[in-house]
C-alpha cells in the first residue's frame, strides 16, 4: 500500500483540456430536470386557481353536517369530506391558493426590498453598507419564528398579516445574498470599464449589477418559497395564520390532528400536497441554478 | 513647442497591506510625459506597480499624491462630472479580454456604453467603430460567442467610441496567443496611423513593448529606472536592471547571445522597499551610496534618462556624480526638458 | 534504445454527441539526456499529449496509440499501474505553482509527501531529504523555507519547490508544462538555468512545453511544432531557427505555420513599428472534422491540394520533418 500521490502529480489543470462549446445540446436530462418539477408546480398552481372557476365545486366552507366524514372517492366528493361536512378536495384547492399567494408575495417583496437594499449596500460600501448590514443583522439575529409569531399575534390572524410577518425572513436573507453577490461583482474588470466609460452609479446598478446577480437571487428565492410556504403552514397550524373556517394547508393539518386515528387522510392529504409542492420548488431551484450558474 | 498630451508628476499610490499591517508602496513618485502621436511603453515585472500606475492615472482609485495633467487640466483636482468629462479623452484596454466585457450585454451595447454615458449615442458610430476594428456586423453577439482576440477587439472598439486622444493598454495583448497577439498589435498600429492616437503601452515583455513604442520607460518596485527611445534602451542600456532584463530575454535566434540570469533573487516586497535605490539589493554594482541616497532621474544623453548612481556608461563603484548633468525630474522628447 | 518513444498518440474527448480531437496522431522520440521543446499555441494539443503519457487526463478522455518509456508501455495503464512510473520515471512541473501546491500544508511536508510516495522513508528521513531537495534547487535557507507555507513564497520560489517535488525520485524525464510562463523574465532565466544544471547533474531528459519560440531556441536541442493536434514541423533548434544573415531567423523553416509563429514574435533586434506579418483567422474547431491541412484556411501559400488532403509528416531532409504540400523557403535550399 503506497501513500496517496501528492497533489502536484495528480491535479489535472482544467485549462489544459479543450473547452467544448456548451450549447443547448447538453443531453436530454437537463431540460427534464427543469420541466418535470416546474410542470408539476404549474399544474398544482393552475388547479388551485383555475379549477374552481372552470368546474363547479362544492364550497370549502359552510358544509352541511349531513355530509360529514365521507370517505375519499365518494360520489360528488373526490377526496371525501371533513367532520364539518366540507369537501376536502375543494379545501385543498382553496388552501393551496393561500400557500401560493403567501409564498410568492413574501418572496417577491423579499426580492425587491432585500435585493435593493443589498445591492445598494454592496455597491456603495462605506457607511451605507455598515448601516444596512447592521439593520439586517438585527433581523436575522432574532429567532425568526418567534418574531414571526409575535408579529402575527400582535396584528391578528389574516393572510395579509402573515405576509408581513414572513417578510422578516425574506428581506434580510435576500439582502445578504444580494450584497455578497454585488461585492463579488464589483471587483470585475467590466465594472471598472463601465465607470471609466462614464456610466453613472445608479445606471451601473440597474444595467450591470442586476442582470448579473439576478440568476443567483432568483434561484435562492425559489428555495425560499418552499420555506415560506412551510412557515405559513406552521403559523396556520398554530392558529396565527389564516383564520378558520378559511382553509389553508397548515390549518387543515392542525384540524385533522384531532381525528388522526380515525381519519388519517385529513392530515395526510394536505401534508402530501405541501410536501410535493416544496420538493418541486427545491428541485426546480437546483435545476435552474445548474442551468444558469456554471457557465 | 507643442504641449504634452499627458504629464504625470510625482505620482504616489499606496494601499494598506492585507493581513499584517503596513502599507504597500505601489507607486512612489513617478513622473513622465506622453506627447501627442507617440507611444510610450512602460515595462515592469511583478511588483513594479505598473498596473496600479495605469489605474491611478485614471483616478481609479485616486492617487495619494501627485498630479496628472491631461492637456493641461489636472485630473487629481477634478471630481464627479467634471472628472468624467475630462477623463473621456483617455480610455483603457485591459488584460483579460473577457473580464472587461459584461457577459450579459451584447457587443453593440458594450461598445455604445461610453456614447450613452455622454449622451452622444449614435448607432452609426457604433457600426463605424466595429468596422474599424475588423468586426463588422458583430453587434448582436454576446461575449461568450467571441474568441479571445475578438473580445479584445470589442474592448478596443469601446475604447475608440468617444474618439479619445490617448489609449492606455494594460497588458492588453499579454493573455492572447502569439498569432492573435500579432493581429491585435497590428490593429493597434493601424489605428495609430489612421487616427493619430497616442498610447501608453504597459507590459512585462520588453521585446513587445519596444516593438510598439517610440520611447520606453523601465519600472521597478514603484519607481522609474530609465526612460528613453526604444533603440537607445536596447543598444545602450544605462540602468543595471534594464541590462538584466535584456540579458534574460530568450531570443529565437540561436546565434544571439544566450539568455542569462545576471541577477539573482526576487524583487523585495513593496511593503518594505529597500532604502535609497530600490534595486540595490540585487544590483551587481551596488555600493554604499546606493543605500544611503536615492538616485534621481538624470538625462545622460539626448532624450535618455536614468535614475542610478553608477549607470552603465561608467565603471562601477568608485565614481562620483557625473559632471554637467542637472537633476531634473522629468524628461520630454529629445532635448526638451521641463523642471 | 530511446528513453521515450511515442507512436501515433491520439486523444479524443467526448462531450455529448460531439467529439473533440485534441491530439490527432503524434509520434516522436526522446533520448536520454536530451532537451526537447514542444511548441504550440493553446489548443495545439501539446499539453494534452503530455498529460496522456502519465495518465493525468479526466476520465472522459479516450487515449489510443503507444508511448513506450524504455520498454514499458504507458498508454492504457490504470492509475495503479502508472503509479510506479509517475515521479520515478517521468515527472511533471506545471505552469501555476499556486494551484498545484496545497495552501494549507507547509512546504517541507509537501515535498516529504512526494518522497514518501515512492520511497519507504520514515517521516524524519523524508523531512531531512526534503530539505536536501530544497537546497538542490538553490532555495536559500532551505530549513527555514521548509517550515513556511506556499503563500509566503514568491512565484519563483514556489516553482523551485515544484521542481524539488518533481525531482524527489530522480525521474529520467522531466516535463515542464509552461513552467516559466507565469514568471517574470528574470526569474524565468533563473529557473531555466536551474533546470539545465539539474539536468546535467542528474542526467535527465527535459521536455519543455511552451508557446515561446525564443525559449525553445535558447534552451532546447530539438524543436517540435504542433498545430491543431498534430506535429507540423520538427528539427534541431539550430537548424530550424538559424538564419542566412545575421539577425535573420528561420531561414530553414518550411511549414508556413512555423514561419508565421516566428514572425509574430516581437524581437528586440527589430525596430519599433516595423510591419508585423499578420495571419488572420483562428485555430480550427477541434470538434469538427476537416478535410485537408488544418492550417489551410489561414495559410497564405495554400492551394487546392492543401484543402483536399492533409499532408503527412515526413522527414524530407535529414533530421528535419515537416507536413506541408507547399513548404516555404523551398527554392533556397536544395
Amino acid at each position: 500500500m503506497s501513500a496517496p500521490l501528492p497533489e502536484v502529480l495528480l491535479a489535472p489543470d482544467t485549462t489544459a483540456t479543450p473547452r467544448v462549446r456548451t450549447r443547448r445540446t447538453r443531453g436530454w436530462a437537463q431540460p427534464l430536470k427543469i420541466w418535470l418539477p416546474g410542470g408539476l408546480l404549474i399544474l398544482i398552481a393552475a388547479a388551485c386557481f383555475l379549477w374552481p372557476l372552470v368546474y363547479p365545486m362544492p364550497k370549502p366552507v359552510g358544509g352541511s353536517v349531513l355530509d360529514s366524514n365521507m370517505p375519499p372517492f365518494s360520489p360528488g366528493h373526490f377526496l371525501g369530506t371533513d367532520p364539518v361536512g366540507n369537501d376536502i378536495f375543494s379545501r385543498i384547492l382553496y388552501g393551496g391558493r393561500v400557500s401560493f399567494e403567501v409564498g410568492f408575495a413574501v418572496t417577491a417583496i423579499g426580492l425587491v426590498a432585500g435585493g435593493l437594499l443589498g445591492m445598494v449596500a454592496g455597491y456603495l460600501g462605506g457607511i451605507v453598507d455598515a448601516v444596512v448590514m447592521r439593520v439586517l443583522d438585527v433581523l436575522i439575529a432574532f429567532p425568526s419564528l418567534v418574531l414571526a409569531l409575535a408579529i402575527a399575534e400582535g396584528l391578528g390572524p389574516s393572510e395579509l398579516h402573515v405576509i408581513w410577518a414572513l417578510c422578516i425572513f425574506s428581506i434580510p436573507a435576500t439582502g445578504r445574498i444580494a450584497r455578497a453577490a454585488t461585492l463579488a461583482l464589483r471587483e470585475r474588470t467590466f465594472m471598472l470599464a463601465a465607470r471609466l466609460a462614464g456610466t453613472r452609479g445608479w445606471r451601473i446598478i440597474v444595467r450591470h449589477v442586476v442582470p448579473n446577480i439576478a440568476p443567483q437571487l432568483l434561484t435562492f428565492s425559489m428555495l425560499g418559497i418552499g420555506i415560506i410556504i412551510i412557515l405559513e403552514g406552521a403559523l396556520s397550524f398554530l392558529g396565527l395564520g389564516i383564520p378558520p373556517p378559511q382553509p389553508s394547508w397548515g390549518s387543515m393539518i392542525a384540524l385533522g390532528q384531532q381525528t388522526l386515528s380515525t381519519q388519517p387522510e385529513l392530515v395526510l392529504i394536505p401534508s402530501a400536497f405541501l410536501f410535493v409542492t416544496v420538493v418541486c420548488l427545491n428541485l426546480l431551484s437546483d435545476a435552474l441554478r445548474e442551468r444558469w450558474g456554471t457557465r | 513647442m507643442t504641449e504634452t498630451l499627458l504629464s504625470v508628476r510625482d505620482l504616489v499610490q499606496e494601499f494598506p497591506a492585507r493581513g499584517r499591517g503596513g502599507t504597500v508602496h505601489a507607486v512612489s513618485g513617478v513622473s513622465f510625459d506622453v506627447w501627442p502621436g507617440e507611444t510610450l511603453g512602460i515595462v515592469g515585472e511583478t511588483g513594479s506597480g505598473k498596473s496600479t500606475l495605469a489605474r491611478s492615472i485614471l483616478m481609479a482609485p485616486r492617487p495619494k499624491s501627485g498630479r496628472v495633467l491631461l492637456r493641461g487640466s489636472d485630473l487629481t483636482r477634478l471630481r464627479g462630472r467634471a472628472l468624467a468629462q475630462a477623463r473621456r479623452h483617455i480610455q483603457m484596454v485591459f488584460q483579460d479580454p473577457f473580464g472587461s466585457l459584461d457577459p450579459k450585454w451584447r457587443v453593440h451595447d458594450i461598445v455604445a456604453e461610453p456614447l450613452v454615458a455622454f449622451r452622444a449615442y449614435d448607432r452609426h458610430r457604433v457600426d463605424e467603430v466595429l468596422e474599424l476594428v475588423g468586426l463588422p456586423g458583430y453587434g448582436a453577439r454576446r461575449p461568450r460567442e467571441l474568441s479571445g482576440g475578438q473580445a479584445q477587439r470589442v474592448a478596443i472598439a469601446r475604447a475608440l467610441a468617444l474618439s479619445p486622444a490617448l489609449i492606455i493598454g494594460d497588458e492588453a495583448v499579454s493573455s492572447l496567443d502569439v498569432l492573435i497577439q500579432a493581429q491585435v498589435l497590428s490593429l493597434f498600429e493601424r489605428l495609430r496611423t489612421e487616427l493619430g492616437l497616442s498610447y501608453l503601452f504597459i507590459a512585462h515583455d520588453l521585446a513587445l513593448v519596444k516593438r510598439v513604442s517610440d520611447r520606453v520607460a523601465v519600472m521597478y518596485l514603484g519607481k522609474l529606472c530609465e526612460v528613453g527611445p526604444g533603440e537607445s534602451i536596447y543598444r545602450a542600456p544605462l540602468h543595471p536592471y534594464t541590462k538584466a532584463l535584456l540579458d534574460a530575454i530568450p531570443s529565437p535566434d540561436p546565434a544571439a547571445p544566450r539568455a542569462r540570469a545576471t541577477i539573482s533573487g526576487e524583487p523585495p516586497s513593496p511593503v518594505s522597499p529597500p532604502s535609497g535605490c530600490r534595486f540595490r539589493t540585487r544590483c551587481p554594482r551596488a555600493a554604499q551610496r546606493c543605500a544611503a541616497e536615492e538616485p534621481l532621474m538624470r538625462e545622460l544623453s539626448s532624450g535618455h534618462s536614468v535614475a542610478c548612481h553608477f549607470p552603465l556608461t561608467m565603471p562601477p563603484a568608485a565614481s562620483a556624480v557625473p559632471a554637467a548633468s542637472r537633476a531634473v525630474r522629468s524628461v520630454g522628447k529629445s532635448g526638451d526638458t521641463t523642471g | 534504445m530511446s528513453l521515450l518513444e511515442v507512436t501515433d498518440l491520439r486523444v479524443r474527448f467526448r462531450a455529448g454527441r460531439r467529439e473533440v480531437r485534441a491530439v490527432d496522431g503524434v509520434s516522436y522520440r526522446i533520448d536520454a539526456g536530451e532537451t526537447v521543446a514542444l511548441v504550440g499555441e493553446s489548443g495545439s494539443g501539446k499539453t494534452v499529449s503530455c498529460r496522456a503519457l502519465i495518465g493525468l487526463l479526466p476520465p472522459t478522455a479516450i487515449v489510443t496509440g503507444s508511448a513506450r518509456f524504455r520498454d514499458a508501455e504507458l498508454i492504457g495503464l490504470s492509475d495503479e499501474q502508472l503509479r510506479p512510473h509517475r515521479g520515478a520515471d517521468i515527472a511533471m512541473v506545471f505552469q501555476d505553482p499556486a494551484r498545484s501546491l496545497n495552501p494549507t500544508m507547509k512546504i517541507g511536508l509537501q515535498v516529504a509527501e512526494a518522497i514518501r510516495a515512492h520511497e519507504p522513508f520514515t517521516r524524519r528521513e523524508a523531512a531531512d531529504r526534503a530539505v536536501e531537495l530544497l537546497r538542490e534547487v538553490r532555495i536559500p535557507l532551505p530549513e527555514r523555507r521548509a517550515a513556511e507555507y506556499p503563500h509566503q513564497l514568491s512565484g519563483g520560489m514556489r516553482q523551485r519547490v515544484m521542481i524539488a517535488m518533481a525531482l524527489a525520485c530522480r525521474p529520467q524525464l522531466l516535463i515542464a508544462d509552461e513552467a516559466t510562463t507565469a514568471l517574470d523574465v528574470t526569474t524565468q532565466a533563473q529557473i531555466m538555468e536551474l533546470l539545465l544544471e539539474l539536468q546535467q547533474e542528474l542526467g535527465m531528459a527535459l521536455l519543455l512545453i511552451t508557446h515561446d519560440l525564443g525559449l525553445a531556441a535558447t534552451y532546447a536541442g530539438e524543436v517540435i511544432v504542433m498545430y491543431a493536434g498534430r506535429i507540423v514541423e520538427q528539427a534541431t533548434a539550430g537548424r530550424l531557427l538559424a538564419g542566412e544573415r545575421a539577425g535573420e531567423v528561420g531561414g530553414h523553416v518550411r511549414m508556413p505555420y512555423t514561419k508565421a509563429l516566428l514572425e509574430a514574435v516581437p524581437r528586440l533586434e527589430l525596430p519599433a513599428h516595423a510591419p508585423l506579418p499578420v495571419i488572420g483567422g483562428r485555430p480550427p474547431d477541434l470538434s469538427e472534422r476537416h478535410q485537408g491541412c488544418s492550417f489551410a484556411p489561414r495559410c497564405q501559400s495554400a492551394r487546392d491540394d492543401c484543402r483536399q488532403a492533409a499532408p503527412p509528416l515526413a522527414e524530407h531532409e535529414s533530421g528535419h520533418r515537416w507536413a506541408c504540400w507547399h513548404p516555404v523557403n523551398e527554392s533556397r535550399h536544395d
